[in-house]
């Protein structure tokens, strides 16, 4: 076991951990944060992305012993204190989600895209969430939510 | 089964000297952990063997790209993303870039490392393909120092590598040498993003001289390692990227890998892949210029098919398209914005220059059986390419036309069948119709034609065999001809079309229709099938003023409206106004077997365009109304109608209007309510005698269009459908270009022993299907699809001397 430090959605938090486990992991069940879902655990899916300093990355795949001292963002962090993030807004309005599992990765697959690039073609789009997997919308209410959150 | 987290040791050194000390001390226990993106997926399936792990993320002396004049290195910890952000890898080594960001998706990109996609080692990575074909090389770091290696060679088999316990990858580089080359890189996988390959080719290459002077390739997912193919890249080393080349580099490449099947993939397919990404990168990513000679065969060339279905072989054949057949010296070629040297093989489009220096030729494919050859100086643009609408301008220099005949005998085409080529110069237009060979020169303010062989048409005036015709401002005035004058230029045109005669004589040994197969192969020729431009000239349509001939220049408004380009399926009504431009002519059908032309720099009004009744109105420059069929019994109502006068038809025949006069060169028309007939011109109020004879091109073309009617056995018909018709067959069915093995150029095909001869002497013997006796040759398997099956048009007119053309053939 290891103790390290990291910020997980702006809140600095102390854990002791074994090195290999997956950030996936600690953040479901030593920190609660169910939002971050588990799909295929070998990064295929992206279900389980997260931001890493200031990157995305599949959770399944980083061990937490390469995470002292870094900061994290994941889907509980997203939104506002009383608003959600024009993504997740957007979600909604244009049907993004249906079952679920896929939607906090590709949130913040899209809300990543749109803090690099704020005004992303079809294919940006496309290549922003080319790592993630969705088996119910086709897509294209996912690709039409992302065009609505950034022309807002 | 995931694997019991506990049992794994993650240690985080705190410098790279510490992780190599631990190395160092307890040699084969710890492995290197860079950005996890493949160990976690093996520990997730509880396949991660080794239990002490080195995380080596947080060396920052691992990390950066730096760059120097001569090399470009990267730290073994540079991510996908990062590499595809560095200005410099995208610049000068693409593939590189291209790989990372084709590994995975943007996820994995952000942590998976180029040093861990080569100590991981897997054949089906997809950055060490580059990394080979760009020579790269590798750094080894031990606490007793560092090593520098060439990447080649490092991987030794499947997981296995040149890398003692201690060591670790510390940097990449690369040399700066790309300058010149062709970059080539392909994955293919079962999506774009991250997929596995199934196969991953990367290839660079430069060509001098048309040859390949320099290449190296690199595959994966073909063998236990991402190999180099040196075999292959040898045995392209110097050769022109031809079909053969391509063949045998194909075939080195297949004993040079060794694919297997797998969950992803199967050795046949990866196979299969690896020769079609080299065939690509050879014939289309290599070589722009010979290229698409090979690209557009591959597509729609003639194929070889033989039942044993892995011996598919193409051929090198083509029909339709402009190519650059031959060029000596250097002759430049511009398209747009691309300006390049013409090399062999070229594929040539409408709107394309090309340009000779002081002491270069160059010679092009037209019409298959057609060539156009080019001497020093001259500067050709191609307004048109199409067979039947084939239109070029001279601004300098000299051209050389070979028309080539066919013989007559059964089944001849008479000079009825040939396409018009229309040359405009900058003092002039040449027509030629016919075969023969003919030469145009073009110098300050006057334009030469020289016919040695045929007869052809300049500003309205015919040219025989042996003359010599030159146009001015002041006219044109014709001579006779030395015919054993010849310049540099035409004893290079002759000994061009001797050797093409003699290329396809060479065939009748290699051609691989005239092999004889061994038994239960069948071979069987699929021709392209060509695309029928222009309406069915034997559907009537139900519409006044169908378009029968048109071509860019020619415009046509609605009352109130801008002009627009016509086209075949422009519809026509009262009211409107058709135009030409000063280079372009125009043919619309009115009624059945009524048609009119509108000449150069000209324009009409219809006044009424109905099924009963016409009226057509000259603004400027000339037209001719051709009515081949007048019923008595319910007579058409034409008006024709200029500037000075008008008149209404009363009889079958051909008229013509110009600014001057309305002339009844052939039929009958009331005038101001009494009878004119043939040959007479109405000039204001009055009317006077004229001759037949043709005074321009306009009327040279309308009569190749087809002027007056003939009996076709049932009934009185116009001439301009049966020709329309007549000359597509002969042009779909005449013969293909082909390339023999081992040679450079294309040579003429018939495919079918018409004598077809070339006017500088001797026949195109060779022949797709010969004439008889196809049991005896060993021709009966062969079965050839395309253009001959074509059914023959309507039956020929009773011309003199000819029976039924049959322009099908024997």
């Amino acid at each position: 076991m290891m103790n390290i430090e990291l910020k997980v959605n702006g809140e600095r938090r102390k854990l002791e951990v074994f090195p290999m486990a997956r950030l996936l992991d600690v953040l479901r069940e030593q920190l609660q944060l169910t939002g971050t879902k588990e799909g295929c655990g070998e990064g295929e899916c992206g279900a389980c992305t997260v931001i890493l300093d200031g990157r995305i990355v599949n959770s399944c795949l980083v061990p937490v012993a390469q995470l002292n001292g870094s900061e994290i963002m994941t889907i509980e962090g997203v939104a506002g204190q009383d608003q959600l993030h024009a993504v997740q807004q957007s979600f909604i309005e244009h049907g993004g989600a249906q079952c679920g599992i896929c939607t906090p990765g590709m949130v913040l697959a899209a809300v990543d895209l749109l803090q690099r690039n704020p005004q992303p073609t079809e294919d940006d789009i496309r290549t922003g969430l080319a790592g993630n997997l969705c088996r119910c919308t086709g897509y294209i209410k996912i690709f039409e939510s992302v065009v609505r959150a950034y022309q807002k | 089964m995931r694997a019991f987290i506990p049992n794994y040791q993650l240690t985080t050194p705190s410098s790279l000297a510490d992780a190599l000390a631990l190395l160092k001390n307890e040699p084969g226990v710890w492995k290197p952990f860079a950005g996890g993106t493949d160990l976690m997926v093996l520990l997730e399936a509880g396949k991660l063997p080794h239990r002490n792990y080195l995380n080596i993320w947080g060396l920052d002396e691992l990390r950066g790209i730096e760059t120097t004049d001569t090399h470009i290195t990267l730290g073994a910890l540079t991510t996908y993303t990062e590499i595809q952000a560095d200005p410099i890898l995208r610049g000068e080594f693409p593939m590189l870039c291209q790989a990372a960001s084709e590994t995975g998706g943007l996820a994995i990109q952000n942590r998976g490392t180029i040093g861990g996609n080569i100590i991981n080692a897997s054949p089906a990575a997809d950055s060490p393909p580059a990394l080979l074909a760009y020579d790269a090389e590798i750094e080894l770091v031990s606490s007793s120092g560092s090593r520098w290696l060439p990447y080649q060679g490092f991987h030794t088999g499947y997981k296995q590598m040149h890398i003692a316990p201690n060591e670790l990858l510390a940097r990449i580089r690369l040399p700066r040498n790309t300058t010149g080359l062709t970059h080539y890189y392909r994955k293919v996988g079962t999506r774009k993003a991250q997929a596995i390959s199934k196969v991953c080719f990367a290839a660079v290459g430069q060509t001098s001289n048309g040859q390949i002077a320099e290449t190296r390739i690199a595959v994966g997912s073909v063998a236990p390692i991402v190999m180099r193919c040196m075999e292959t890249e040898n045995t392209l080393r110097d050769r022109k990227p031809d079909v053969e080349t391509i063949r045998l580099a194909c075939a080195r490449l297949e004993r040079e890998i060794s694919p297997i099947d797998d969950i992803r993939s199967t050795a046949n397919y990866r196979l299969q892949v690896a020769k079609n990404l080299l065939t690509d990168f050879l014939s289309s990513g290599l070589t722009r210029a010979w290229f698409l000679a090979a690209l557009t065969i591959a597509l729609f060339g003639v194929g070889v098919k033989t039942t044993s279905a892995q011996l598919q072989q193409n051929l090198n054949a083509f029909r339709s398209g402009i190519r650059a057949n031959a060029v000596k010296g250097a002759v430049i070629f511009e398209r747009g914005e691309l300006y390049d040297e013409l090399l062999q093989g070229r594929s040539l489009e409408e709107g394309d220059v090309i340009k000779n220096g002081p002491d270069s030729y160059f010679e092009l494919l037209l019409q298959p059986g057609n060539y156009l050859r080019g001497g020093p100086g001259t500067e050709l643009r191609l307004i048109n390419d199409q067979v039947d609408k084939m239109r070029l301008i001279l601004t300098k220099g000299a051209l050389n036309f070979e028309v080539i005949a066919t013989e007559s005998g059964p089944g001849s085409y008479g000079e009825s069948a040939y396409e018009l080529i229309r040359v405009i110069t900058p003092d002039g237009e040449v027509f030629i119709s016919g075969p023969g060979i003919y030469r145009i020169n073009v110098s300050d303010g006057r334009t030469e034609l020289i016919v040695r062989k045929g007869e052809a048409v300049i500003d309205g005036q015919l040219v025989k065999k042996e003359q010599r015709a030159v146009s001015t401002s002041a006219g044109v005035t014709v001579a006779e001809i030395d015919s054993k004058n010849e310049d540099g230029f035409d004893v290079w045109s002759r000994e061009r079309a001797n050797m093409l005669v003699q290329s396809n004589k060479l065939l009748k040994k290699n051609a691989p229709w005239a092999k004889r197969e061994k038994p239960g192969v069948q071979i069987s020729l699929d021709l392209p099938k060509e695309e029928q431009g222009g309406r069915n000239p034997f559907v009537v349509s139900a519409k006044p003023g169908v378009v029968t001939f048109f071509e860019p220049g020619v415009e046509f408004s609605r009352v109130q409206q801008k002009w627009e380009a016509l086209t075949e399926t422009s519809e026509l009504e009262p009211g409107d106004k058709l135009r030409t431009d000063e280079q372009s002519f125009t043919e619309l059908m009115l009624f059945p077997d009524t048609y009119l032309r509108l000449g150069q720099a000209s324009e009409v009004l219809f006044e009424q365009l109905s099924h009963d009744s016409i009226s057509v109105k000259l603004v400027k420059g000339s037209a001719i109304i051709d009515l081949a069929r007048f019923d008595t019994r319910r007579p058409p109502h034409v008006t024709i109608t200029g500037p000075t006068a008008s008149a209404v038809i009363a009889d079958s025949g051909t008229y013509r209007i110009d600014a001057g006069a309305l002339t009844i060169r052939d039929g009958k028309v009331l005038f101001n309510q009494r009878a004119v007939e043939a040959c007479r011109s109405i000039s204001g109020g009055t009317v006077s005698e004229c001759d037949r004879k043709r005074t321009d091109n306009f009327d040279f073309w309308s009569r190749h269009r087809g002027e007056g009617k003939f009996h076709n056995g049932a009934k009185i018909v116009s001439r301009v459908p049966f020709r329309t018709s007549f000359r597509n067959h002969r042009s779909r069915s005449s013969g293909f270009w082909f390339q023999n093995f081992g040679e450079l150029h294309y040579t003429f095909v018939p495919f079918s022993s018409l004598l077809f001869k070339s006017p500088y002497g001797g026949s195109y013997s060779t022949v797709l299907r010969p004439n008889s006796n196809a049991d005896r040759m060993g021709f009966r398997q062969t079965t050839i699809h395309g253009p001959t099956h074509d059914p023959p048009p309507m039956p020929g007119p009773p011309g003199p001397g000819r029976k039924q053309p049959g322009p099908g053939g024997p």
